[in-house]
């Protein structure tokens, strides 16, 4: 649990700034007021995940007291409820957190960071464009618009989980059905992309890995 | 009227109003397209300060004296979206621009709203270790 993490090593050095990649403020209440004892941000056009390389959340990255990257955007689950799905330890991110808050020890040195950050294709700028016109055209009411534009950043960026299973909700999907069953597959067959540093990760990730 | 969403180098997301002239193509008038931009149109190409960046396809980038901006927005290190039926159009960093921000290892500072519609910074948090939490609802 993340605020249970902030609790902990708060007095030693370290905030968390929850940053929502959501545009469905009311969705987050649920969340927020929950865990009331961490810093919430809304990203509302995708901006942070742009700049940041995320793909797919949750995910966490590291910043120095000198505002550098110390560790790239890689999955990090908060407890271990979706183990069993997403074969993730999630007590593998925390114990490297404690000893970098605690003993700035790091587990991912500045080449490695370099190296892992996500970099962009121009078929995913283009796709988080047009995002940004579907939420533009969602908030004045023109849903018609918001899924046009959402059907074209999925096609140009269909592996994105940011892009595509971040879409379902404008689209009326539930991002946990089976659509997005579909969607893990095709992922899958397509290679698993986005991050590779594969913290805490319990089995290789072929299709098998992903099977209902 | 039309709305530009536009991802300002260096900055933050702003929605622009501009004056364009839409139909198959999202036309600007050149001091127009030089406020939204910073780019200005020379014989030499798209200038801003020093740099001059060439035109290798005329047709594309300028039609009768006026801005295309799907055209231009590679020939000045952008990515654009248009969409002249709805008036919505977006800019934003070509993958070139942004891989090559990603090499520095800075964190680029942003303000985004909390909860309560109150701005959150990461420069307020200089000289903290910050753990960047990206989550959602969904």
């Amino acid at each position: 649990m993340w605020q249970t993490l902030q609790e902990e090593l708060g007095p030693h050095g370290l905030t968390i700034i929850a940053v929502a990649i959501d545009n469905d403020i009311e969705a987050l209440r649920e969340w927020t007021d929950a865990a009331p004892g961490l810093i919430y941000a809304v990203d509302r056009e995708y901006a942070v995940a742009e700049r940041y390389g995320i793909v797919n959340v949750p995910a966490t990255v590291w910043i120095d007291e000198s505002g550098r990257i110390v560790r790239p955007a890689d999955t990090a689950m908060g407890d271990d409820r979706f183990r069993e799905f997403a074969h993730v330890d999630s007590s593998v991110h925390h114990e490297h957190l404690r000893k970098w808050v605690l003993a700035n020890e790091r587990d991912v040195d500045d080449a490695a960071v370099a190296e892992l950050m996500e970099r962009p294709s121009p078929e995913l700028q283009e796709a988080r464009l047009h995002r940004r016109i579907a939420v533009l055209l969602h908030d004045r009411g023109d849903l018609d618009g918001a899924r046009e534009h959402l059907a074209d950043a999925t096609a140009l960026a269909p592996h994105d989980w940011v892009i595509r299973r971040g879409s379902m909700p404008m689209n009326d999907v539930d991002p946990f059905g089976p659509e997005f069953f579909a969607f893990v597959g095709e992922w899958a067959a397509a290679g698993s992309p986005g991050y590779r540093l594969g913290t805490g990760r319990e089995a290789p990730k072929g299709p098998e890995y992903w099977k209902e | 009227m039309a709305t530009v969403i536009n991802d300002v180098p260096g900055g933050e997301i702003e929605h622009i109003e501009v004056e364009a002239s839409l139909g198959e193509r999202w036309l600007m008038q050149p001091d127009a397209f030089e406020s939204l931009t910073g780019w200005t149109l020379k014989p030499e190409g798209m200038c801003r300060g020093d740099v001059c960046a060439p035109i290798y396809q005329r047709d594309a980038v300028i039609s009768d004296g006026m801005i295309d901006v799907l055209g231009a927005a590679p020939v000045i290190g952008r990515s654009a979206v248009v969409d002249t039926k709805r008036g919505v159009a977006a800019l934003g960093a070509s993958a070139a621009v942004r891989a090559d921000e990603m090499t520095s290892l800075q964190a680029p500072d942003f303000t985004l709203n909390d909860m309560n519609g109150q701005p959150v910074s990461l420069h307020n948090f200089e000289r903290r270790k910050v753990l960047l939490l990206a989550w959602s609802s969904w």
